[in-house]
């Protein structure tokens, strides 16, 4: 195990989106207020997809204030993906029939966070900086390496000890990886498919190129239970990891795990 | 994603910024953007990311099996660091030292909750629970259990055993809301730079 390396040229913690995120950028260091414009990014997506919000544009779309017409190009979009996704979980990813916290039956949440942290990575690249980190929530895009010829660590949280690990990953970007699961006594993934919680697995950890998709595949994995791993192992560029309640740990063949430490 | 309490202002702006901003919006949200990013399909991508690490993979060979294992010491690395941060005492602003700052207390559905940002140079490095719901004593354990993932993410990469940490984040509007006023009040103490 290699002592800690590189220097982080830029480190930022912002509040945006109901969650925390953080960047981690080694060198070479992005233009000067590259960052400050990701942020801003950050923010103008949260006032047009929050949930929590009444003003915004999902939210007034939910409930029938605003046609699919009258959306912004890149709120149609999402909204498009949404569908594909359905269709490629086999339901069990529904962004359309979810309970939102506005009250409406809409919350296409999960995709829309990945999908702009992997903008807000696309903006860091243009801006100059090819290794850097950033964390959502959990949720992570990776570019680039950690240090020269080392990879990222990236350690995927212990479902029963939070500051303990299930597996540490040993990546390289581009990379996305996002996390399912319920941790917290009352938290609850609904599968859509029938419209109740879902108990199956501790935890389902997907990775693969694009950020929002797989965490759209790891809600879906999570809904799905155990014997998701084999659907997850014919999506192209994707592989997962999952936790059961008992220990059990199941990965596909791609995943690219340093060790398997889960223990109990 | 409540609307927390209001922002401070943020540092100087260039005058150039909000039409770089408005570029960088309409390009992520074109379709040629978007299609860009959700390339997911494209599987040789993520192929050449962890390369060196796998083999290639082969649908056919689906999965593999593994019983859970006892290595408990190697899975924690990062437990002495999560018990000496929580208790990181407040101290004068002087460079390296971490600067707490205690948030609103906010009433959540399972009682009063209250968060405390941790600064260090500026920067974000930690968040404490200074109270968390107690209605019995093992839902404090679960809820301290549970915390944000900020926290184990900051002490963890500080822990040099991992440079960042995925997971699922359930944060409540009380701890958002009690976080973004210490955040506030550490902004407007000229603490947080970043």
């Amino acid at each position: 195990m290699t002592t800690h390396r590189a220097a982080t040229v830029l480190h930022h913690v912002e509040h945006v989106m109901g969650t925390t995120v953080s960047f981690d950028i080694r060198e070479p260091a992005p233009v000067v207020g590259a960052l400050d414009d990701v942020v801003r990014w950050l923010h103008h997506v949260d006032a047009t997809f929050s949930t929590y919000r009444d003003d915004s544009e999902i939210t007034r779309f939910g409930r029938g204030e605003l046609s699919l017409d009258e959306l912004g190009h890149g709120t149609q979009q999402i909204l498009l993906r949404c569908i594909e996704l359905t269709d490629l979980t086999g339901g069990a990813f529904d962004a359309f029939d979810v309970p939102a916290p506005n009250g409406t039956m809409l919350d296409p949440s999960g995709l829309v966070k990945g999908w702009s942290i992997e903008c807000a990575a696309a903006m860091l690249q243009a801006a100059g900086a090819t290794n850097f980190c950033i964390n959502a929530g959990g949720d992570i895009v990776v570019r680039g390496e950690a240090a020269p010829t080392e990879e990222w660590r990236v350690g995927i949280r212990h479902p029963d000890h939070a500051e303990q690990f299930a597996v540490v990953l040993d990546v390289c970007g581009p990379i996305g990886i996002a996390t399912s699961a319920t941790y917290e006594r009352g938290a609850h993934i609904i599968d859509p498919r029938v419209g109740a919680p879902t108990t199956a697995l501790a935890s389902a950890t997907v990775i693969g190129t694009d950020l929002g998709t797989a965490d759209a595949y790891a809600t879906a994995a999570f809904v799905m239970g155990i014997d998701s791993i084999d659907w997850i192992g014919r999506q192209p560029g994707y592989h997962a990891y999952l936790i059961t309640h008992d220990g059990t740990t199941v990965w596909s063949a791609g995943f690219p795990h340093q060790k398997p430490v889960m223990s109990r | 994603m409540a609307p927390g309490p209001p922002r401070t202002p943020r540092r100087r702006r260039h005058p150039a910024r909000g039409a770089r901003i408005g570029a960088l919006v309409a390009s992520c949200a074109t379709t040629g953007g978007l299609a860009y990013f959700f390339a997911g399909t494209d599987a040789s991508q993520t192929s050449s990311a962890i390369s060196g690490l796998v083999a290639p993979i082969a649908t056919t060979e689906a999965t593999s099996t593994a019983a859970p294992t006892t290595a408990a010491t190697d899975a924690a690395p990062a437990t002495t660091a999560v018990t000496s941060a929580t208790t990181a005492p407040v101290a004068a602003p002087t460079a390296n030292s971490v600067v707490a700052f205690d948030g609103d207390t906010i009433q959540s559905k399972y009682g009063p909750v209250q968060v405390q940002a941790q600064i260090q140079d500026g920067s974000l490095v930690a968040v404490a629970i200074v109270q968390y719901p107690d209605d019995d004593g093992k839902s404090v354990r679960i809820n301290q259990r549970a915390l944000p993932e900020l926290q184990s993410e900051a002490l963890t990469a500080q822990s040099a055993q991992v440079d960042t940490v995925s997971g699922a984040t359930y944060t409540s509007n009380a701890y958002v809301e009690s976080l973004q006023s210490a955040i506030d009040d550490a902004r407007a103490a000229g603490a947080m730079t970043a």
